[in-house]
Parts: structure tokens; sequence; C-alpha cells
């Protein structure tokens, strides 16, 4: 009885919202095409070398972003997914930062000998369960998005299994992060059970959340304090953070540059979704966990890396202060305007960051570049190197003429208007304290005598994407007054939202 | 009856933290999922009771002891004492929160409920009981895009697993 109206309402169900999701669709069906078929039958057929894949990839990340922009806006599956600014926009963070690791890895895998279809086809699968974090309204649908974003991180964190540190990496990331994504889950079924069970969508709980009654708000309370700390180990901020310098360290260098960028983005837009829709209505819970931990986040992230010596350790605790900065946007009453400061934000932070890596990386390929005196007297030896990384150090420093310092500006512009002025005191000092340790670099490369070494050539990627980010770095300079005023036309909620807003202002 | 099988699953749980032979752990975890099994039962939700026990218990803990075995590692290891202040702390914290939830659960409307239907099995059933056509339902309708993430999810851990144990590739 049930058989054929049932088929035919799951590819109704299927069908009806299917525009909404193309980009995702085109990166799993290719990650699985990549698997099977093609990897085993075509390239032998071919005589296609491994590595050939990487073209390939990059085609159809392009692909997907130039579909994710062009997706209509909406809510489709049940009200489980929105395509609407905010989606759209972190989309497109996602699918660059994972172009831009597919780049690197190119001369690092090759030099390894490990160039295989299960590298691409995992970051495939991750960036489409990133794509799916940004959209995802529905605790449901976050949580899952986040497992397969997460899982395949793991596994690329390990992908060098002949190296015991990537093997040990993997291990404690994906230990801890078990860890995590259990008492995000824990909190995601008190917040279930204290609104009745009825609903998960992020939108009704919030109405149902501001009415809850008072015997249960210490489910409500303990509840969003689970959630609240399960995104903070995905984004590392402290005190949750204690995997990201092993990690950063122990993965290969590409799948570095990309965990500092893409996961941070995907997550942050799940912060923005949940604490900007989902829990509005019950942030006197949540606010004075979240100033802390960011505050906690910006001093220790920068105190910390001070000390480093290594320079993947270094960029992993600025990676740790910068996610300090961008939890600030997250505070912001007004969610558009915070969702706007986090994304210019996260744009800016992903060219500079991903520059960095390159010179890293360019030098790892000399066995050099993970300590921090490697870079000695890199002025001497590599003057336009040398140039791209002190552009790329000022700026991640927030140094004044550099597009960083834009980037700071807004996000601590608008949190000073929301009338955070202790963490923005914090926040300045902290910036004050990170040029020390960016500038440090910087001596090392112009100021330190060269050590013995020979110049070895660049492959066509990396020298492509340091000038590339080195360039719209500078360039981006000079239009940085304007960028606020670009960015202004995005809609990053629908409508549905300011309504929500304004119907529970905050206490 | 609540009471009896929340006691087992705690019981199990504890007595595996403290276990030191790794096989008799996982004998205690089976505990505790049979105990959550009840919990499921009582919550008049057959079907992931039927979940628990043959997946948990069954399928998993199967895997968990031939690995275990397989593994040959079963001989005591001295534990690694860690300090005393942070096992103060840590007793002090899971204290703190044990009296919390011990409140909320003590306090809940649902646990009354809970007790009269299944002493006097007077009282209207509060749900209908879930069954699997209904289950069917809700995932394929409901909660289509979860499912198919979870789908993905899968292959990716298996593709994972195979990369990652795999000697060349």
């Amino acid at each position: 009885m049930l058989a054929p109206s049932f088929a035919t309402g799951l590819w109704e169900n299927l069908s009806h919202d299917i525009h909404y999701i193309w980009p995702q669709i085109l990166l799993m069906v290719s990650g699985l095409l990549m698997l099977w078929p093609l990897d085993s039958w075509l390239l032998p057929w071919t005589k296609a070398e491994k590595h050939k894949w990487a073209i390939p990839t990059m085609a159809i990340l392009l692909l997907s972003l130039a579909i994710s922009v062009y997706t209509p806006n909406g809510l489709g599956f049940s009200a489980m997914y929105k395509v609407d600014g905010l989606t759209k926009g972190f989309q497109v963070l996602c699918i660059l930062a994972s172009i831009f690791a597919v780049m690197l890895s190119q001369k690092v895998l090759g030099a390894l000998f490990e160039h295989t279809a299960e590298y691409y086809a995992l970051i495939l699968f991750a960036t489409s369960g990133m794509l799916f974090m940004c959209g995802a309204v529905d605790l449901v649908t976050i949580y899952f998005s986040i497992e397969l974003m997460a899982l395949c991180i793991y596994i690329l964190v390990a992908y060098l299994r002949n190296q015991e540190r990537g093997i040990e990496a993997g291990m404690k990331y994906f230990l801890l992060g078990a860890f995590s994504s259990g008492i995000l889950l824990y909190g995601i079924s008190l917040l279930f059970a204290a609104t009745g069970g009825i609903t998960t969508n992020l939108t009704e709980l919030n109405q149902k959340l501001a009415v809850v009654s008072q015997d249960k708000s210490l489910l409500v309370y303990s509840g969003a304090l689970m959630v609240l700390v399960g995104l903070c180990f995905k984004v590392a901020a402290v005190p949750f953070h204690m995997w990201s310098p092993d990690v950063y360290d122990g993965a290969p260098t590409p799948i570095t540059a990309w965990l500092a960028t893409a996961p941070k983005a995907a997550s942050l837009a799940v912060f923005l979704r949940i604490f900007g829709t989902g829990f509005h209505s019950i942030s006197y819970e949540w606010e004075a966990p979240l100033m802390l931990i960011a505050g906690a986040t910006m001093i220790l992230g920068n105190v910390a890396a001070i000390k480093q010596q290594s320079m993947k350790r270094l960029l992993a605790y600025s990676s740790i202060a910068h996610v300090g900065y961008m939890l600030l946007g997250v505070l912001s009453k007004d969610a558009q305007a915070g969702a706007q400061a986090i994304w210019l934000y996260m744009l800016l932070y992903l060219f500079m960051n991903t520059g960095a890596f390159a010179v890293v990386i360019y030098l790892q390929g000399k066995n050099e570049g993970e300590r921090i005196e490697d870079f000695s007297g890199m002025g001497k030896r590599h003057p336009v190197l040398a140039f791209s990384m002190l552009v790329f150090l000022l700026s991640l420093a927030g140094i004044p003429p550099f597009i960083g310092f834009f980037g700071k500006f807004y996000l601590f512009l608008l949190a000073v208007e929301q009338g955070y002025t202790t963490l923005v005191v914090i926040a300045l000092l902290t910036s004050a304290v990170s040029a020390f340790y960016y500038l440090e670099v910087v001596k090392q490369m112009y100021f330190k005598e060269p050590a013995e070494g020979e110049v070895a050539p660049m492959d066509s990627y990396s020298k492509f994407l340091i000038s590339t980010t080195c360039a719209v770095v500078i360039i981006g300079t000079a239009f940085g007054p304007q960028l606020l005023k670009w960015t202004d036309d995005i809609r990053w909620f629908e409508k549905e939202t300011p309504a929500a807003v304004m119907e529970f202002p905050n206490k | 009856m609540f009471l009896l099988f929340a006691l087992i699953t705690i019981i199990g749980a504890l007595a595996m933290s403290q276990q030191k032979n790794v096989i008799v752990a996982g004998l205690c975890m089976v505990l505790t999922f049979l105990g959550v099994a009840g919990l499921f039962l009582m919550l008049s939700n057959p079907v992931a009771a039927a979940l628990q026990v043959i997946v948990y218990s069954g399928a998993i803990m199967v895997l968990v002891l031939f690995t275990i075995m397989l593994l040959n590692s079963h001989e005591e290891e001295p534990a690694i004492q860690s300090r005393p202040i942070q096992r103060w702390v840590g007793a002090l914290l899971i204290a703190v929160f044990g009296a919390f939830a011990f409140r909320i659960v003590m306090g809940s409307k649902a646990l009354v409920d809970i007790n009269t239907l299944a002493d006097a099995n007077t009282a209207v059933r509060p749900m209908e009981a879930m069954n699997l056509a209904k289950v069917g339902e809700e995932i394929f309708r409901h909660y289509l895009l979860g499912f198919e993430i979870v789908g993905l999810l899968l292959l990716a851990a298996m593709v994972g697993a195979v990369a990652l144990t795999k000697k060349e590739l």
C-alpha cells in the first residue's frame, strides 16, 4: 500500500529542492567517480600519471564555485537547508581554500610519491561537508555535515602514514574530535529535550527557547554551553585548542594551510547560524562564556606564539589568535554586521595565510622552513620570496598599510559599537604582541646572515599562488576603505531572521 | 523500573572505567549498552532498543573484543598515575555535575509519568510506540538531507580506512 506513494514521495522530496545543493552534488559525484571507475580503469588506459588528478579536481572546485554563487536563495529539504548570503559567502571561502590546498599539494605530494585519487576525493568530500555546514539550519544537518567534514580531515591529517608525526597528529585529532562531537551531540539533545522534543530547526528552536519554563533553565544553560564547547573545539578556541599546534605541526603542510582556513570558515558560518539565529533568544546564557573564550583565545594564542621555534606551530598559534578576533564578530548583537565583518576578515585571512604557507612549503622542498631559523638571510637569498613573506606577515599582524589592517579595523569597530570595549582593548594589546613574533621572522629574514644553501627552482603552482596572494594583499590595500561598502549589498540572512531578532530583543 | 535500568547503565559505566583488564572492561560496556536498551524500551521506542542490542552490544562489541584479542595486549599495564590534584578536581566536577543531573532527572515530570505507566498501567500511554515504518518515514521524508550526508560520511570513512591501512596505494 505504501510502496508506490512512498517511492514517489521520496523522489519528489529529492528532486523538489535539489537545485539548492548542486555544488555539493557535483563535488560528491565527481569524488565518487574519481575513486572507482576512473582511477582504476581510465588511468591505466590513458597511461596518465597519478598526479593528473590535481587539474580535474581544481576544475571541479572552480565549477562548484561558480554554481554556488548562482544558486537561488531559498529554504529547502523540510527546512533543513537554506541558501542565503551567509551560505553563499562562506561557501565561496571554503571552496577557495580547497582550491589553494590542492595547488599547494602538488610539490609536497610529488616529492613523497603519494599522489592518489583518494587524497583528492577526500578533499572533495570534506569540501562538500563544509558547503552543507554553511547552509544547514537544522541541528541534525549541522551535526552530520560537521562530522562529514571532520572525518575526512582526520584522514587527511594522517595521510602521510609512513611518518610517525603524521599518524600521531591524526590520532590525537581523531580522539579529541570524537570526544568533542560527543559533547556537541549531548548539548544538542539537552536543548532538544528542553524545548519539548519536537523540533531541531534553528528558527523554531529560537522561538521555543524564548518561552521555555523556569525549571528547565538549567537544561537550556548546560545544553547551550555544551554546543558552544563542541563548536569551539572545531575552531580551536582556547581552552579547547590543545590539539591544534600538534595537529598543525604533524599534518602535511598543504593540509595545515587548509586546516587553518576552510574548516574554520565553515565552523564560523555554523557559529553565526546557531548563535545568530538559533540561540538568539537565550543570548544571556552564552554571551558571558563566549566573551571569556574570545578573550582567552586572543591572549593565549598570541602569547604562546612568541616562544615557538617551529614556523608551522607559530602559524598554528597565530590562527588560534585570529579565531579569537573573529569570535568578536559572533558576539555582535547585530548578526548582519557580525557576519559581514567575519566574512571580510576570513577572506583576507585566507589570502594572507595561504601565501605564508606557500612560502613555508617552498622552503620545505629543500628540507627547510620548519624552523624559524631557516628563514635567516632569506632577504638575500630569495629577495622576491622574502618580500612577499614580509607582506603576508605584516598583513597578518594587521599593520596599517596592509589589507589585514582593514579586516581587523572593521571587526574591532563593530565590537566597540556593540559595547565590548574591554575585549577590544585586549584585542588591540594582543595585536601588538602578535606584531612582535611576526616581526621576529622578518628580522630573521632581513638582518641575519644567510645559512648555506643553494637556490632551488619553484614549481609553477606555488609561484602562481604566492604571486597572486601577494598581489591581492597589496592591491587590496588600495581598496581597503571600500571593502565594507561593497559587502554591504550582500544580504547575509534572509528576511525571516531580522524579524526573529526583533521579536526577541536581548536582555 | 526506570531506576533499575539507570543503575545498570551507571554501574556498567563505572565498572568499565575502573577495570584494568581490557576484556572485562569491554564486557562491562555490554552491560551499559543493555541498560540503555532497557531505557529505550521504557520510552516506548522498541526500534532503538532492538538496534541498541543488535548493533552495539552485538556487532560493535564483537569487533572491539576481537580487536583487543588480536592486538594481544590484554596483559595488565601499569597505569600512569596522574597528578592527585587532577584526580580531586575531576572527582569534584563529576560530583557537582552528577548532583545537578540527579536533581534534574528526579525532579522531571516525565519520570513520574514513566513510573506510573510502568507500575499501574492505568495512565494512557503518553506517546505512541515508535515502529520501523515510522522511523523510515521520518528518515526518508523529513530528515532526507541528513540521511544522504550520513551515507557520504560512511563512504568517506571506508575510503579513509582503506587509504590509511593499505601498504601501497
